[in-house]
């Protein structure tokens, strides 16, 4: 992490707003990220993230190192999804996937396969997308995601392999779907 | 095979990243502007608990008669939490939650009991309740609260609600959505699926109500079991 990061991040922690304010400016694109693309709503991701910075603001204090800052604000950013999701009870029933225009057929297969995996995930709850989240989107290990949001990495483990494995039956239960469709057209 | 199948691998984890990586990457600006207006001039929370912890590198311990200062506080500090904790231990608070319950790994278990509804509030649509549940199992047994949305329908005489449920005990905590309907004669029926936190990670709780309205007891039929709620299935695939 670089130093003036570091010491703004400790400024903020003392109550610098103005340090504070430069600091989520950096880093509230990467937060609103992975609120998205936990949440798959816009709205809610919105939600998330203001309640995420405001979070962030009241207990930098507690944060006793600086180099552990991003993983603490994917933590935070990842329990305010749950909360927001839960509160707003879309976020583990899903609903309708926005259908996205196509114009060539290479491009038909995209939208369609986006559109399969958009399902699949909507499934999910977001205890599991978030962990996807953060091994797909992140790139983070077990072991990080674990430090991160501070479970088990037994548990991190379970999720993902629980969360995979849902996600590909979903897409083979769509493309046998999709088949039997065509076939019976 | 065993190539096939790692393609296959390879080919979901590459249409999942390709899934994940399409979406936005910046924040909209109106939402960041927002949260640094609600904080300009709010109080950061634990500045108590951040002076407790600090380095004592204050200029006061720098000099000896601040350090013998500080001695003396440290020592009292120390004896006073030895006589909290004797006191802990020896009385009127003595017992402490015990030992972490069991958890069977495969094993489904069902639990059966009641709950009373120890406090109600309804504030625009929405019921705040906090109920104590007691099934004799004390993996279920606890305080829970719940936050209700909650819809009528005056004609038909029926209501209905959902929303959140959060049972604590002494070794971890469940979580969940509950659903609810309260017929014309008064009866509730709820349920919902809860997901294990801390010592009841890995686990779930179906849990399911049925009885006269809010206020008085209710019946609870349950069950705790190995691992994630079920998803919920997709109509359409029905044939």
């Amino acid at each position: 992490m670089q130093a003036e990061l570091r010491e703004l991040i400790g400024r903020a922690g003392h109550g610098d707003h103005e340090a504070f304010e430069a600091v989520i400016r950096a880093g509230a694109g990467r937060l609103y990220a992975i609120a998205y693309r936990i949440l798959r709503d816009a709205d809610m991701a919105d939600d998330a993230l203001q309640e995420t910075l405001v979070k962030i603001w009241d207990d930098l204090p507690t944060l006793r190192d600086p180099d552990s800052f991003d993983a603490w604000t994917y933590r935070i950013t990842c329990r305010t999804c749950y909360r927001v999701a839960k509160r707003e009870r879309r976020g583990s029933l899903g609903s309708l996937v926005e259908p996205r225009s196509s114009t060539t057929p290479s491009f038909e297969a995209e939208v369609a396969d986006h559109d399969e995996m958009e399902r699949g995930f909507r499934r999910l709850s977001a205890e599991h997308r978030a962990v996807l989240v953060l091994h797909y989107y992140l790139g983070l290990t077990l072991s990080e995601i674990s430090e991160t949001l501070q479970v088990a990495p037994g548990t991190v483990g379970s999720r993902l392999h629980y969360a995979t494995r849902s996600l590909r039956a979903a897409l083979e239960s769509e493309a046998r779907s999709t088949e039997a469709w065509e076939q019976s057209s | 095979m065993g190539a096939v199948v790692m393609t296959r691998d390879q080919d979901f984890e590459r249409r999942l990243s390709d899934y994940l990586t399409d979406g936005p990457s910046a924040a909209p600006k109106e939402v960041v502007d927002q949260a640094v207006e609600r904080t300009e001039g709010r109080r950061q929370r634990h500045r108590a608990w951040v002076w407790l912890t600090m380095p004592l590198d204050l200029p006061l311990w720098r000099s000896d008669a601040g350090r013998r200062l500080g001695r003396l506080v440290v020592i009292a500090a120390v004896m006073a939490s030895v006589l909290l904790t004797a006191l802990l231990i020896s009385g009127p608070f003595a017992g402490g939650p015990g030992p972490v319950p069991e958890m069977e790994s495969n094993a489904v278990r069902s639990v059966g009991g009641s709950m009373a509804t120890t406090h109600e509030s309804e504030a625009a649509g929405v019921l705040e309740r906090v109920l104590l549940i007691e099934v004799g199992d004390p993996r279920i047994d606890g305080t829970a609260h719940q936050s209700l949305r909650v819809e009528n329908a005056p004609a038909a005489g029926v209501q209905r609600s959902t929303g959140v449920m959060r049972l604590d005990n002494d070794w971890g905590t469940w979580e969940g959505v509950v659903n609810g309907v309260r017929f014309p004669d008064g009866t509730i029926v709820e349920y919902g699926w809860l997901t294990g936190r801390g010592a009841y990670d890995g686990f779930s709780y179906f849990h399911s109500t049925h009885g006269p309205s809010a206020g008085t007891e209710r019946a609870i039929e349950g069950a705790i079991w190995p691992g994630e709620p079920p998803s919920m299935p997709d109509p359409s695939l029905l044939p």
